[in-house]
């Protein structure tokens, strides 16, 4: 073996190493991205796609964290304002850009953003447990967070939260109006 | 084999025995019912055949229990083809009991196999009754039960005729299927060998046919069939096509029975996901057009560009650049481009109408896909029909009307149960015994008719019957019992309003719990189901003569026909078919009564609400509109006048169901996307109706606003009387505000607005007519509700205070405080 394949062999093995070197190994691949002036993460994996958002037709009668449908591609969308959801006071709807869909077996929902930003990799043993304090987001909802503070959001919890299926057939016709933000 | 190619021939089969099933037992009840005299021959031809052909899917499949039975009873329709067994009660029971058992027998595992006691079972109760042999003139209604009843439990088994013994051992099943598989077993002394023959076709023929097509194996079998002339059969020998099915060219089925038609199974899915395709492609089409007015744009600018040219040309005459290589090349360049534009253009615009042209049609073949024959679905409706009138003992014959009547897949699906509960009432509580019915001069034999049609863009099926109609006065009876309504109302009820009160939950006449029906689930079940399906629900009923319950629901799910309306600046659709009529009033046209805001139509007053309110959408600032558009619904039952912005117009639309996560939400029955691309929620006319009605209670209660306090101005001189109205009005959930007179008024209002103003007329500076008539004047009062209120008791100034514009005066004497305020809760809460 000459110099020269040793040398080769040597920055071949530190590369392959590098990963194991940062911390626990696995790698966290995220789609960091804002709603309203917050920082947020989701795993790429969660993504179905990231979508322009378009008009965003209101559904009436439904709790108002449900923006209404948007048009993707001939079929309906709901969107959803993160912020209310999470009964967040800064309303996350406002200068929505694009839609983020999540999906699973049975519901597929857009969260409004403001901004999409870049893909991030990063160490499972850099994410953070999130900062839980009363009146904030609900602890279920979160994965972690990044060391700059964005919050990593589980989109599995997110989409089989009870909140999500709307079904008025109890409790039948409303006789009286919801209060704002109702739907709890 | 491949376990992923056989769970696909599975799913096939089962798909297969289902049709087979349905064809069977519609062909069996029509048997049944046809009259000695006339040949049954087509029917028993068509049930024998697919009695076979199932047997032939069952064994390439290996489901040998369902093969047995099939077998058997392919075994008995041949004697009956050959006339050695007539067509009586006990065998068409036993053959709807085969059904029964092939149903259950694949919905589970498919290779049952033949000893399964469900087979043996019903195997060895098929014994008995052929051996019991044909019913001779049995006396109906107790022959026919006998063999019924013991179809649950495994029945005594009769040892003499035409089979062996059966023993629990279970060799009796196994013994004729023996020679099946085998070559064929010459035993012409047996009874029954004809069939052999058939068996060993249909084996030769079934690994590669394993449906449809074993018409020309059956075609063999007129032939030892002796008794059999009448079966003409095909020209044999001759060439491979197999020829015409022995059935086809003789006289024409009864109309019942549907004509068999080629089909492909498709997931309805896919049909779905076909049609957003299509919307996409219309969408697309909408916004080639937008590209074609942008070339025409380009187009225009290149004929400047040339003209421009041109002119340049005539103020350079002469100067040496007009002669050189550059300018001919940009004048030559400019020609050209301009030509190919207009040529782009020229084309463009016809690949845009053929593609427009190709688009439309293929949305119109898309919608009607999904299309099937209401008589898809009667099978199971006359075999409902049947066992239920025998379990009754009543009698009762099910006429199908109108069974070519095309209807969306999914509104056949959704009727099937509604059309049920329907019957199941009318045979339970509508018709009489037998008995009853001679004495009371109608035939023993009583006739539920189900008749479809399409009238206009709209399905409607009518379910009647001719028993003796519903009873008002024991649904006032009733009503009394419940008491759904005060004693005082009870005897003023309507006809029309005792039908309604049918629809409540819960609510039924029959004087006890029957297997059948009067489990407290009435019509509200069938007026849920039809609201599902955007249809409604009409009953009409004859006292003594019968009852007519009539659903009317649109032709296609998918799409609909709706009005376009627009309501706190929100596009909504509704479907026209719930919208009884549509108005435009002014403001004078909205009376009051009961303190409830009422339209008069035809004389009679109508409940008017705002449709944002029922919505619950947000108020916006209204516009300066004189008149109010109004829409009345009508659900069959009752009638609702719901105001909005504006009725924009009607078109065609696509339903699409909002999403997966939306079980049900009030008042929203879907959405669609219209050609721009725009999504449009559409509106559940029923849960409108619904919940106007029940929300006008809520609105007389202490606190009904939707949108916070209602603002109110009072406008009084009087320091006391303005202190007094304060505090009445703050009490009643009014937000309250005051002003001195008039002039103070105008000033507060110059800034603010509020729902409300009650105000004094004699006032200094400037008086509540003035007033009135100086708001009046601003376009953004015009509408604003103001109430007079004087102790002047003068003809004339109540004349003048309408003039000016105030929508009520009152005068203090007749001060009612409650009615007052109720009155000001409607007013502040009007639009």
């Amino acid at each position: 073996m000459s110099e020269w394949d040793q040398i080769l062999k040597d920055r071949a093995e530190l590369l392959a190493a590098q990963p194991a070197s940062e911390h626990l190994g696995e790698m966290l691949e995220l789609v960091s991205f804002a709603v309203a002036g917050e920082r947020y993460a989701l795993s790429v994996d969660e993504i179905r796609e990231i979508q322009p958002i378009s008009e965003v037709t209101p559904i009436p009668c439904v709790p108002r964290f449900v923006r209404g449908l948007m048009n993707l591609r001939g079929g309906l969308l709901t969107v959803i304002d993160l912020h209310e959801f999470l009964s967040i006071r800064r309303p996350g709807m406002r200068d929505a850009s694009r839609v983020i869909v999540l999906a699973s077996d049975d519901l597929e929902v857009g969260l409004a953003v403001r901004e999409v930003f870049d893909l991030v990799r990063v160490a499972a043993g850099g994410v953070l447990p999130p900062l839980v304090a009363p009146g904030g987001i609900d602890g279920k909802f979160l994965r972690g967070m990044l060391p700059d503070l964005t919050l990593v959001l589980n989109a599995n919890a997110l989409l089989g939260d009870p909140k999500m299926v709307i079904d008025d057939s109890r409790g039948g016709h409303a006789r009286a109006p919801q209060p704002a933000g109702g739907g709890a | 084999m491949d376990p992923a190619k056989k769970k696909k021939l599975v799913a096939l089969f089962r798909a297969e025995v289902n049709d087979h099933l349905g064809n069977l037992s519609e062909h069996l009840l029509v048997l049944e019912k046809k009259p000695a005299t006339e040949s049954p021959k087509s029917e028993v031809e068509e049930i024998f055949r697919s009695f076979h052909t199932l047997k032939g899917c069952a064994r390439a499949l290996g489901a040998k229990g369902i093969e047995v039975v099939c077998h058997r009873l392919e075994e008995i329709f041949s004697k009956v083809r050959s006339g050695k067994r007539p067509v009586d009660p006990p065998l068409t029971d036993v053959s709807l009991k085969g059904l029964d058992v092939i149903r259950e027998l694949q919905s589970g595992e498919i290779e049952i196999m033949e000893d399964d006691p469900r087979v043996l079972g019903f195997l060895s109760h098929l014994s008995g009754v052929m051996a019991a042999g044909p019913s001779s003139p049995a006396p109906e209604g107790e022959g026919s039960r006998s063999a019924v009843a013991p179809a649950a439990q495994v029945p005594p088994v009769a040892p003499e005729a035409q089979l062996p013994p059966v023993s629990p051992a279970a060799q009796v099943p196994v013994e004729p299927i023996a020679p099946l598989a085998a070559p064929p077993a010459p035993s012409p002394a047996t009874p029954g060998p004809v069939v052999h023959h058939v068996d060993v076709a249909a084996l030769a023929e079934a690994p590669d046919r394993p449906a449809v097509g074993s018409t020309n194996a059956l075609s063999g079998l007129a032939e030892p069939a002796p008794a059999e002339p009448a079966v003409p059969s095909p020209p044999r020998g001759a060439g491979p096509p197999p020829g015409p099915p022995p059935a086809a060219p003789r006289e024409p089925a009864p109309p019942s029975v549907p004509k068999a038609q080629e089909t492909i199974r498709v997931a309805a899915g896919k049909l779905d996901s076909l049609m957003n395709r299509v919307g996409e492609l219309v969408i697309s089409k909408i916004k080639t057009d937008q590209r074609l007015q942008d070339i025409q744009g380009i187009l225009t600018a290149a004929g400047r560009c040339t003209r421009a040219f041109a002119a340049l040309r005539n103020l350079a005459a002469g100067a040496s650049v007009v002669a050189s290589r550059e300018w001919r090349s940009l004048d030559e360049s400019l020609i050209n481009m301009e030509q190919r534009v207009t040529a782009l253009q020229r084309d463009f615009s016809a690949d845009i109408a053929r593609m427009s042209l190709v688009s439309r049609e293929l949305e119109e073949d898309v919608r009607y896909l999904r299309l099937l024959p209401f008589s898809e679905s009667v099978g199971t409706f006359h075999r409902m029909v049947r066992d239920m009138a025998r379990e009754l003992g009543k009698d009762v014959v099910l006429r199908v009307e109108g069974g070519d009547t095309e209807v969306d897949k999914g509104i056949l699906e959704g009727l099937k149960d509604p059309i049920l509960h329907l019957l199941r009432n009318a045979l339970d509580h509508g018709i009489e015994w037998p008995a009853d019915r001679t004495a009371t001069g109608k035939p023993p034999e009583a006739t539920i008719v189900l008749k479809a049609s399409q009238q206009g863009m709209r399905f409607v099926v009518e379910v009647t019957d001719d028993g003796r109609g519903i009873d008002l006065e024991r649904v006032r009876n009733k009503v009394a019992q419940t008491g759904l309504v005060g004693r005082d109302r009870l005897a003023s009820l309507t006809e029309a309003e005792l039908i309604e009160v049918l629809f409540r939950p819960g609510f039924s006449t029959a004087e006890e719990v029957t297997e059948i029906s009067g489990r407290g689930v009435g019509l509200d079940v069938v007026a849920e189901r039809l609201a599902r399906l955007n249809g409604t629900v009409e009953v009409q009923t004859r006292g003594g003569c019968g009852t007519t319950v009539c659903l009317s629901l649109p032709l296609t799910l998918i799409t609909t026909q709706a009005l376009l309306v627009r309501c706190e600046g929100q596009m909504l659709a509704l479907p026209t078919a719930s919208v009884e009529r549509t108005l435009e009033l002014g403001h004078e046209e909205i009376k009051t009564v009961d303190c409830r805001q009422v339209v008069m139509l035809n004389g009679q007053p109508i409940l008017l609400v705002s449709l944002g309110r029922v919505l619950e959408l947000p108020p916006r600032t209204r516009g300066d509109r004189q008149a109010l558009s109004i829409l009345i619904l009508f659900d069959g039952v009752r009638r609702v006048a719901f105001h909005a912005d504006e009725i924009v117009g009607e078109q065609e639309v696509v339903h699409k169901s909002l999403g997966k996560q939306y079980i049900r939400v009030r008042n929203i029955a879907g959405a669609t996307i219209l050609g721009t691309g725009r999504v449009v929620i559409i509106l559940n006319p029923q849960d409108l109706i619904r919940n106007a009605l029940g929300a006008q209670q809520t609105t007389l209660g202490p606190s009904a606003s939707a949108t916070g306090p209602r603002r109110v101005l009072v406008v009084e001189d009087s320091y006391g009387t303005r202190t007094y109205e304060r505090e009445i009005l703050e009490q009643a959930g009014f937000e309250v505000h005051t002003a001195v007179d008039g002039a103070a008024a105008l000033e507060f209002l110059a800034g603010r607005t509020v729902d409300l103003i009650v105000s004094d007329v004699e006032m200094p500076r400037l008086d509540g007519i003035s007033m009135t008539r100086r708001l009046r004047e601003q376009t953004k009062f015009k509408r604003l509700p103001i109430v007079l209120v004087t102790h002047l008791e003068s003809p004339r100034s109540r004349q003048e205070g309408l003039e000016a514009g105030a929508d009520v005066y009152v005068q203090k004497q007749e001060f009612d405080q409650e009615a007052f305020i109720d009155l000001l809760k409607n007013l502040s809460s009007r639009v």
